[in-house]
């Protein structure tokens, strides 16, 4: 009963690290950048939340399986393997996930007056100084935002993990695999009480997260 | 200030704006003596540019910038100092003050930075530039509860705070209304002539440049008229 649940905030969370770094720095460098391709990036960006997660899994093994572009190395060179494990779990939630990260980052520093960080040179600022003091505290509202649907789309993360991380009992197998396990093998009592954890958390992040987004100045 | 024959302002600049469907183009050329310079004309003549350039905000394509003989710019010398190193103040029309920052933050905000504390001497100088300008019992106050002139207060002493070398003020009076215009410019003209700053005003009013300013220089479609 347990195990899933830590199971499932462990890859969570850690997928909303990596997800939030790399949406944060994604999301600043398309807000301040224009170039050839902005928007064909900025649709790359988008794919994983409008393509299906079997796909994006088939994508993923393609890349990091056994016997992947990159998955070989990584098993010759390192012998890392990570199909079946719960890291692969949180690469694929990771990516799932980063679309909501992105996109609400690079809003949030759009929304930043750029005379603000203007300001802030004329007063000495470094680049990394008007980021840290200025663009990065004026933004925190929308990427927190961000955050929380990331993290709850992460627990939710269904498709992908299956086809990369599998559903293997205590090692793989996340809530919202065990709901289906469960279901299948006629276990009703045991999908409820699931089902209800999930909500539970997953409406809690909803309401935070929407209570972000009024609170903006 | 200067008392010698080199100018306070020695400026050439020449730049081209392009956005779709227009293109702005800039060329102007001015040097000045006086303590306080105005750059005069109508919206849209280059006078906020012109002041962008100044402070390094805009980059030029060719041209000078010489203060008091320091020079922050010269495309054929390959000099291009960078805004946080020109050591000009510049008081935003809007102002600019930052909106999660208090009073006395925005005025100190210039003196610290990652890895570098503010020394005890600076921190009373903006502190007392703060009571100066009437703003101690604000100093924990957020922009956005202020009144415009308590705003254009702050923003001025947050540029004058980090001890600039010129004070550029874009349109000082245009956020406020008309009442009230006659009496803040007053008293900012009272509050400039004691500045030990020279600087440089853009406006397009007759009457804010006839109160604060010896020198004009008329800006037209991008050119010193």
């Amino acid at each position: 009963m347990f195990t899933p649940l830590w199971l499932t905030l462990k890859v969570a969370l850690l997928a909303t690290l990596f997800a939030g770094l790399a949406g944060m720095a994604l999301g600043w460098w398309m807000s301040r950048r224009r170039f050839a391709g902005h928007s064909v990036v900025d649709a790359a960006l988008m794919l994983p939340m409008v393509l299906p997660p079997t796909v994006l899994g088939y994508y993923l093994l393609v890349l990091i399986g056994r016997r992947g572009l990159l998955g070989q190395y990584l098993d010759a060179w390192f012998g890392i393997n990570l199909i079946f494990t719960w890291q692969g779990a949180v690469i694929a939630a990771a990516i799932v996930s980063l679309p909501l990260v992105y996109k609400g980052a690079r809003a949030a520093f759009e929304d930043v007056d750029p005379r603000f960080a203007q300001a802030a040179r004329t007063l000495g600022a470094t680049e990394l100084e008007v980021f840290v003091r200025v663009s990065l505290p004026l933004a925190v509202r929308g990427i927190a935002s961000g955050l929380m649907l990331a993290f709850a789309r992460a627990m939710g993360e269904f498709g992908a993990t299956l086809m990369i991380a599998g559903n293997l009992p205590g090692k793989t197998q996340t809530l919202s695999i065990a709901v289906y396990e469960a279901v299948q093998a006629g276990n009703d009592a045991q999908a409820l009480w699931l089902t209800l954890v999930i909500s539970v958390v997953c409406i809690t992040v909803l309401v935070i997260s929407s209570r972000l987004l009024q609170a903006r100045h | 200030m200067v008392s010698s024959a080199q100018p306070i302002l020695d400026v050439r600049l020449q730049m081209r704006l392009q956005a779709p469907g227009r293109a702005f183009d800039l060329d102007v050329a001015f040097s000045s003596h006086a303590d306080r310079t105005a750059l005069l004309g109508p919206s849209g003549a280059g006078k906020s540019l012109t002041l962008a350039a100044l402070a390094g905000l805009e980059r030029p394509h060719a041209g000078h910038i010489r203060i008091a003989g320091r020079c922050l710019l010269d495309t054929g010398a390959g000099v291009d100092l960078p805004a946080r190193d020109r050591r000009i103040g510049l008081v935003f029309q809007d102002y600019a003050l930052f909106p999660h920052l208090s009073v006395q933050q925005n005025i100190r905000f210039g003196l610290q930075g990652l890895g570098r504390r503010a020394l005890p001497q600076e921190l009373e100088h903006a502190d007392a530039l703060m009571m100066q300008f009437g703003l101690g019992a604000l100093a924990a106050s957020l922009p956005r509860h202020l009144s415009g002139g308590q705003r254009q207060r702050v923003a001025l002493a947050r540029a004058l705070a980090v001890r600039p070398t010129l004070l550029l003020l874009d349109e000082p009076f245009s956020a406020l209304d008309s009442g009230l215009r006659q009496r803040l410019r007053e008293d900012m003209a009272a509050l400039l002539r004691d500045l030990p700053v020279p600087l440089v005003i853009v406006s397009h009013d007759e009457q804010d440049v006839a109160a604060l300013a010896q020198t004009i220089v008329r800006i037209d479609g991008g050119r010193v008229i």
